[in-house]
């Protein structure tokens, strides 16, 4: 039996539609009791999640309907758009702090993450701009000191609000597509050690990075304090066991995990549904990853294999991430779990992105439509599929 | 490799991810599957939440339904030491607030552990103060806190308990099972909260406390105010060591009053054991002439004499068989009504001899002055009256006039207040009836007789004595009341090892004497610089028969009691 583009989108669409599902119950389980008490509607957080849904489930059609070449004219457009929106935090009455952080722009009385939507933008930048200049790759003044220095850009601008999380995912998704694009090894591994020192030194020098990784270490250094959020999650994955408490009967979201409806929404869905629920969860992303992969593997034009496989690698970058955090095996980030945390940036970006994957799924066999409409394809050339461990074509 | 992804470095990549996914699902298996009851354990604990819910202590009322113990809720204030990062700026905090000692409230502070009281019983401001710092790591428990409202009213009676409520002395001590009640408790959830909140739909258990039952006392908190009052009067005028009061109402044995000197206000101070004793029925004392009512009762019962038999007092020097002795002045002869009148050792003495060892010795026992009356206290001592084997030459007379024997107060006066009852011995009550909190009575105690030593002529006879005792010319003159006749008798010991400034003064007496309804005894421990039981004790016995006369309307009967009245030992009936 052979796989084609066809089924690895339809099986990429059926497991996001699953991973958005399980999303709504979780944050309904994870928020009903907060939202009765403090809002007098358990259903508040619900009903917000499910308009998102709505919302990005038209973001999809959007993004799946439009041809994903045209993104290409707008990739610098959209970088400074990018980097208006992480500005525009810093104007008063529109960036809005909450804990510390700037990290959200209100407009109309919608609050939105920019660092949500700048991480895509992003991809689509790099991979436009590397496949324009793909005779070049390897060239280090032409491509890898361009390509990193909007890279450095972005992320700086992400991590002075601060969100650690989500500048690490855009630089290391940066550097990924750098990586399988062709650039010198040489370059990558100089640029990881030259950025050792400054990495170790920013991390030592903001005090709540260095109890984080102090606590990440040993949690139960300071049960009470900086250990308390990740030993609440232990608690919450341990008590569930194989099948778990039963959904919406955890009672860690009571008030012990920290933020249950978003970063730690994972470890609700452990306690209520057991090892069962975590494992399939991660196998519906370790699915999206393939899906994804196979998708880029058998696209022709390099432009939509790198914008295929950037947009792949940042969803499941964030995924395993938000996972490996609240098992402990990564100190605490911030980074939301895609399509199941309550946030509505979040939701809608990541379902645009999908329906960017299953724009560039459904061109399969048809890449020579576009010279004719003379969008920008210069340097046409189809590629061979990827070489693919299954050996699916 | 130029102008296409190279294969070989995005499966790397792939490998990457896979790779990455797999040590979570590792993890995952580790934390959840392995890990599975340890982890549901500590969320167990977590939060798992007991509680025990004080009931209310039973109430002491006196027999007007006065209050003279009750409980109130108060807040007590706790540390979870395993939620306190840093006990030394909580305590420094916390110290001035409570007014404790810094490093007392760190060392409550610091862990391990999950509860450790910090300070109990805060009063509201302290409440106030503590709440408004805003601190994380404490809390408050509701408990309950026992109130005295009469202050030193009873209090060596009453008892007290302690900071948990379980009686330590006194009525406390002795109905503390009754008074008890059982809590109740709640099993549930807390939430993870600083300040936790109860997860009340988790809530398991929920049984309600069952509150104590109140004890009524036989007490009567006017004539119980009254004797306070007096008896302090007295402990301070004459710088007494202690002093005991008692008022008992005769035929039922119910004790009106009882008091102890020194006293303290229990809700202000950690009673010191001196303070804490029930002397009236937990210390004895030679009761020297008081005493002597009992021989004289038992040989005019005997018949070896009669009131107007003549004794030789030997002008106050005399050489017994075996023994010699003095009275307090010389006597010539005396009438056997005399002797006792006037308090005469060598009348009572030579009294004595005639009624001989072995009869003086068992009908003193009939008045059950060797033993415990059976009051409802703690702590009773029971009096000593040893048998004539132990006896020596001296004994006979010694035990005539009051020494060589010892009584408790309680015991005197119940062996007294026959006399008054027709010669029966009823035994003292102190609580009358135990009740439900809601009022419903539980349990009555019955009033008990423990025997007649004398006769009912005999008795009143002895009445008409005692009241010439409390005549001009006997010892007890200061103890009349005006328009009251009063019947009683004074007594003056020496203290041993004998010296001649350390007394006891007492004075033990009934009124009215016709129909008598209360007797009163005043025990006074080293009085100074006056030491006469007739000086010292008869006049307090005065004020408090005088006062309680006026305010419990009691009328002087009809007809006195007189030397006619005794004679025909008449059997007219008895109020």
């Amino acid at each position: 039996m052979t796989i084609d583009t066809r089924h690895s989108l339809a099986a990429l669409l059926v497991l996001v539609a699953l991973l958005v599902g399980v999303g709504l119950l979780l944050v309904y389980s994870s928020s009903l009791v907060h939202a009765g008490e403090n809002r007098a509607d358990p259903y508040f957080l619900l009903r917000r999640q499910a308009i998102w849904a709505g919302a990005g489930l038209a973001a999809f059609i959007f993004a799946f309907r439009l041809d994903y070449h045209r993104w290409r004219r707008f990739s610098l457009p959209l970088l400074f758009g990018g980097l208006v929106l992480l500005l525009l935090l810093y104007i008063p009455g529109v960036g809005r702090s909450a804990g510390g952080a700037r990290r959200w722009i209100s407009l109309g009385g919608f609050t939105f993450q920019p660092s949500e939507i700048v991480k895509y933008i992003l991809v689509i930048y790099l991979a436009d701009f590397l496949s324009r200049r793909q005779d070049r790759l390897a060239d280090f003044r032409a491509v890898f000191v361009p390509a990193l220095a909007v890279i450095g850009l972005f992320s700086l601008l992400v991590l002075v609000q601060p969100d650690m999380g989500s500048a690490l995912s855009i630089v290391l998704v940066g550097l990924l597509m750098l990586f399988v694009s062709g650039a010198r090894l040489g370059h990558l591994l100089a640029l990881g050690l030259a950025a050792l020192p400054a990495v170790a030194g920013m991390v030592l020098k903001a005090g709540y990075r260095r109890q984080r990784i102090l606590s990440f270490l040993d949690p139960w250094r300071d049960p009470q304090g900086s250990g308390f959020q990740i030993i609440q999650s232990f608690i919450a994955l341990g008590s569930g066991g194989w099948r778990g408490v039963g959904l919406g009967a955890g009672r860690q979201k009571l008030y012990y995990l920290p933020a249950a409806t978003t970063d730690f929404i994972y470890s609700v869905l452990g306690e209520e549904l057991g090892f069962l629920g975590t494992s399939s969860v991660l196998l519906l992303f370790l699915g999206v990853l393939i899906c994804g992969y196979l998708i880029a593997s058998s696209t022709p034009d390099l432009y939509g294999r790198l914008l295929t496989l950037g947009v792949t690698f940042m969803l499941s970058l964030q995924a395993f991430v938000n996972m490996a955090v609240v098992c402990g095996l990564l100190p605490t980030k911030g980074l939301p779990l895609p399509f199941i945390s309550y946030g509505g940036s979040n939701l809608i970006v990541s379902l645009l992105v999908v329906g960017i994957i299953g724009n560039v799924a459904s061109h399969r066999g048809r890449e020579c439509l576009y010279r004719d409409r003379k969008i920008a394809c210069e340097g046409y050339r189809p590629l061979k599929p990827l070489m693919n461990p299954w050996r699916l074509k | 490799m130029i102008g296409r992804v190279h294969s070989l470095r995005a499966n790397i990549v792939l490998g990457f991810f896979v790779f990455f996914a797999l040590s979570i699902l590792l993890r995952l298996g580790a934390l959840q599957l392995r890990g599975h009851r340890d982890f549901s354990e500590q969320a167990r604990r977590n939060r798992a939440y007991g509680v025990e819910i004080p009931p209310r202590r039973g109430e002491i009322v006196d027999r007007r339904g006065n209050v003279l113990a009750t409980s109130e809720e108060v807040q007590s204030l706790y540390a979870v030491p395993d939620e306190i990062s840093d006990p030394g700026r909580l305590a420094a905090r916390l110290a001035p607030v409570l007014a404790l000692e810094e490093s007392f409230v760190e060392s409550r502070l610091r862990g391990p552990g999950r509860f450790r009281w910090v300070k109990r019983h805060l009063d509201g401001t302290e409440v106030e103060a503590v709440r408004a710092l805003g601190l994380e790591g404490i809390g408050f428990r509701a408990e309950m806190k026992r109130i005295y409202p009469k202050g030193r009213l009873l209090t060596q009676a009453l008892g007290l308990t302690d900071l948990d409520g379980r009686g330590l002395d006194g009525l406390e001590l002795q109905f503390d099972r009754q008074l008890r009640g059982r809590p109740g408790w709640r099993l549930s959830e807390l939430d993870g909260r600083r300040a936790r909140r109860e997860l009340i739909w988790h809530r398991r258990h929920d049984i309600e406390p069952v509150d104590g039952s109140a004890l009524v006392l036989t007490i009567d908190e006017v004539v119980q105010d009254i004797a306070e009052e007096e008896l302090d009067r007295v402990f301070r005028e004459y710088r007494a060591g202690w002093a005991t009061l008692i008022v008992m109402e005769i035929g039922t044995g119910d004790i009106l009053a009882l008091a102890n000197r020194p006293t303290l206000d229990p809700n202000f101070s950690r009673l010191p054991e001196d303070h804490r004793r029930n002397r009236a029925v937990t210390d004895t004392f030679e009761p020297g002439s008081t005493f002597k009512i009992f021989p004289a009762a038992v040989a005019l019962e005997k018949g070896v004499v009669d009131l107007d038999t003549e004794i030789y007092c030997e002008e106050g020097f005399y050489r017994g068989p075996g023994f010699t002795l003095r009275d307090h002045r010389p006597f010539g002869d005396l009438t056997f009504l005399e002797v006792i009148t006037r308090s005469s050792n060598i009348g009572m003495a030579k009294v004595g001899l005639k009624i001989g060892e072995q009869e003086l010795y068992r009908r003193l026992s009939a008045f059950s002055l060797g033993e415990k009356t059976g009051v409802h206290l703690p702590g009773e001592a029971p009096g000593l009256l040893r048998s004539p084997r132990e006896w020596s030459r001296l004994s006979l007379s010694r035990i005539t006039m009051g020494h060589e024997v010892s009584v408790t107060p309680l015991g005197l006066l119940t062996a007294f207040a026959a006399l008054g009852n027709d010669g029966r011995i009823v035994r003292p009550r102190i609580v009358d009836r135990i009740e439900s909190p809601d009022g419903v009575e539980l349990y009555r105690f019955p009033r008990q007789q423990a025997g007649q030593p004398v006769s009912p002529a005999i008795a009143r006879r002895m009445r008409y004595l005692l009241a010439r005792v409390t005549e001009d010319g006997g010892t007890g003159r200061r103890a009349a009341v005006p328009g009251l006749q009063v019947a009683g008798k004074t007594g003056t010991s020496q203290k041993y090892p004998l010296s001649e400034r350390k007394h006891i003064a007492s004075f033990v007496g009934m009124f009215p004497a016709s129909a008598p309804r209360f007797a009163i005894l005043v025990v006074v421990d080293e009085p100074g610089p006056e030491y006469y039981g007739g000086v010292v004790a008869a006049p307090v016995f005065r004020r408090v028969a005088e006062r309680m006369v006026g305010q419990l309307e009691i009328h002087q009967p009809l007809g006195l009691v007189t030397r006619e009245t005794e004679e025909t030992a008449s059997t007219a009936p008895r109020m």
